[in-house]
């Protein structure tokens, strides 16, 4: 039974490519393995630090694109999300962004968001409150959308200071920009300033309010934490040492400034506690559960991020039980 | 003391021939009122205001709403001054307009929320998503509701997507948002405007459902 949006596409299912847990050339590896699974579209984090030490790892997601890019032959991928904060001015995301699309053409597109402390102090400025953050987000948008038209920009904006700024490698059809969104005031600003919605939790106000603030009709996008094993005792296991921070209150995700921090936080957080937050073990309705719940929240794309050293597991599972779902 | 009386009561008493008083400042009376009442504010409740008045007819005071207690006092104050079947509207002209009754004053009636709602489909909470896409062929959303037409959730038209004998109960939305039919276009345009809302319920006091309104609707409106 076929639902479509205004472009004719279904609810669809994506992977997430977790920079945050493997080293570069493995991301890769998993992009490509996803793509031969049968996912269609993928978003990768853009972090400097992994949330725990633990994770180990945090390549640069721009390099990471371009391997995807050449490995890839028609995988939509995302960045989930860039943040337009500190670490990167909207002039260089502006510039990397149209070069990706360029490596990608019609494949790429550029997720947005206010960012977290974890990867963003990192080049030594006040870490400045949620709301000037979405507003660094919407001017941020701004600036990149006039780079991308091919105009010479000069900017003295509240936040960001551009001069004479021109981006000569350009495709000619701009990649869509979505904005990452944890409330109702988030959600209003992509709905004003984005081409599509990126949600964590299956909440049908957020979608709401997305489509009531100019969204009707553009994609909303959501990322699902799951761990798929052989046993749900080793799924637990594993999404306990690896996602411990997947039970940490929202408020501390953007707070912490480095991974040690949140170590320490995590160091509270029982398996238990992980589990509820994380759709654990190998039984397939458990995981369509948790898929429908978005699906029917209003998420047009549910992105699901495996949790750990598996992802070809997953990937055959997801073949075998979870790409099928939504297309029935 | 006067009996408090709700709005059922107070619609029998009405039917009976009472007489209604609204004791609010005359400004909020002529703006909005209960059909047939009169305005006696609280500030001039004396004997030469109830002179033409009979103290032996059935009488309810109300004010705005049942927060507010000058309908309690100007009860009283007419118990004083020889009224013997005196009844407090304690929940007031707020409740009466909330359960979408008819209203008078200068809002007119079709500047709310209640003569713009349009019909929306309803389900049950025993369904399945296959039963939704007959109903759902033209509209957006599905309205869950109890036998009586308590609004129990809401499902988007997302949920087609989903296996056809997914029981809506596992997928519905909580707590849609509602609002009561009497509030007035602009304000709720304003609102809806705020807080980037595409649509919102329309329902009474007890959660039965009266319709739906999209943003659209208002469009033109204000």
């Amino acid at each position: 039974m076929a639902v479509t949006d205004a472009l004719g596409r279904g609810p669809e299912l994506g992977y997430w490519i977790s920079s945050e847990e493997h080293p570069p050339d493995r991301l890769v590896d998993h992009a490509a393995a996803a793509e031969a699974a049968g996912f269609r579209t993928a978003m990768i984090s853009d972090h400097f630090h992994p949330w725990t030490p633990g994770q180990g790892q945090s390549g640069f997601v721009w390099s990471v694109l371009g391997a995807i890019a050449a490995r890839t032959a028609a995988l939509r991928v995302g960045t989930g999300v860039t943040a337009p904060i500190a670490r990167v001015h909207p002039v260089v995301i502006a510039h990397a962004a149209a070069t990706v699309e360029l490596l990608m053409p019609g494949r790429f597109f550029l997720g947005l968001g206010a960012g977290e402390r974890i990867n963003e102090q990192v080049v030594g400025r006040h870490w400045p409150t949620g709301r000037v953050r979405r507003e660094m987000v919407e001017e941020a948008a701004g600036v990149i959308r006039r780079l991308w038209s091919g105009s010479t920009v000069t900017h003295e904006g509240e936040h960001f200071r551009v001069e004479r700024a021109r981006l000569y490698s350009r495709p000619d059809t701009v990649p869509p920009i979505v904005a990452a969104a944890g409330g109702r005031k988030s959600a209003q600003l992509a709905g004003r300033i984005a081409d599509g919605l990126v949600g964590v939790a299956p909440d049908p106000d957020l979608v709401d309010a997305f489509e009531g603030s100019g969204g009707a009709g553009k994609p909303r996008l959501a990322q699902l934490h799951v761990c798929w094993a052989e046993s749900e005792t080793e799924a637990r296991r594993t999404a306990h040492e690896w996602w411990p921070n997947a039970a940490l209150p929202p408020a501390l995700l953007g707070e912490l400034a480095v991974p040690t921090q949140f170590a320490a936080a995590a160091s509270l957080v029982t398996e238990d506690a992980v589990a509820e937050q994380v759709v654990c073990g190998p039984d397939p309705a458990r995981h369509r559960a948790a898929i429908d719940r978005f699906v029917a929240a209003g998420f047009t794309t549910v992105y699901v991020h495996q949790i750990g050293p598996d992802q070809q597991g997953f990937l055959d599972f997801a073949r075998r039980e979870l790409l099928d779902h939504l297309s029935a | 003391m006067a009996e408090r009386v709700d709005t059922e009561q107070v619609r029998a008493l009405a039917r009976e021939g009472a007489v209604l008083i609204e004791v609010l400042p005359r400004d909020a009376y002529e703006a909005e009122h209960l059909p047939g009442a009169l305005s006696i504010p609280l500030e001039e409740l004396n004997r030469d205001a109830v002179a033409e008045l009979d103290p032996t007819r059935p009488t309810v005071t109300y004010c705005y709403d049942y927060q507010c207690d000058l309908s309690a006092r100007a009860a009283r104050r007419l118990e004083t001054l020889g009224f013997d079947r005196v009844y407090d509207y304690t929940a007031s002209k707020v409740a009466w307009f909330a359960e979408g009754l008819p209203t008078a004053g200068r809002i007119r009636d079709e500047r709310r929320a209640g003569a713009v709602a349009r019909p929306v489909p309803t389900c049950s909470l025993s369904d399945t998503v296959a039963e939704l896409a007959q109903p759902m062929a033209d509209h957006d959303r599905t309205v869950v509701t109890d036998d009586s037409g308590v609004v129990l959730g809401l499902v988007r038209r997302e949920v087609l997507a989903l296996p056809p004998g997914t029981a809506v109960e596992r997928v519905m939305q909580l707590a849609p948002p509602t609002v009561r039919p009497s509030i007035q276009v602009d304000e709720l345009a304003d609102s809806m405007e705020r807080d980037g809302r595409s649509y919102v319920l329309v329902s009474h006091l007890d959660g039965t459902l009266v319709g739906l309104i999209e943003r659209a609707d208002l469009d033109g409106r204000h």
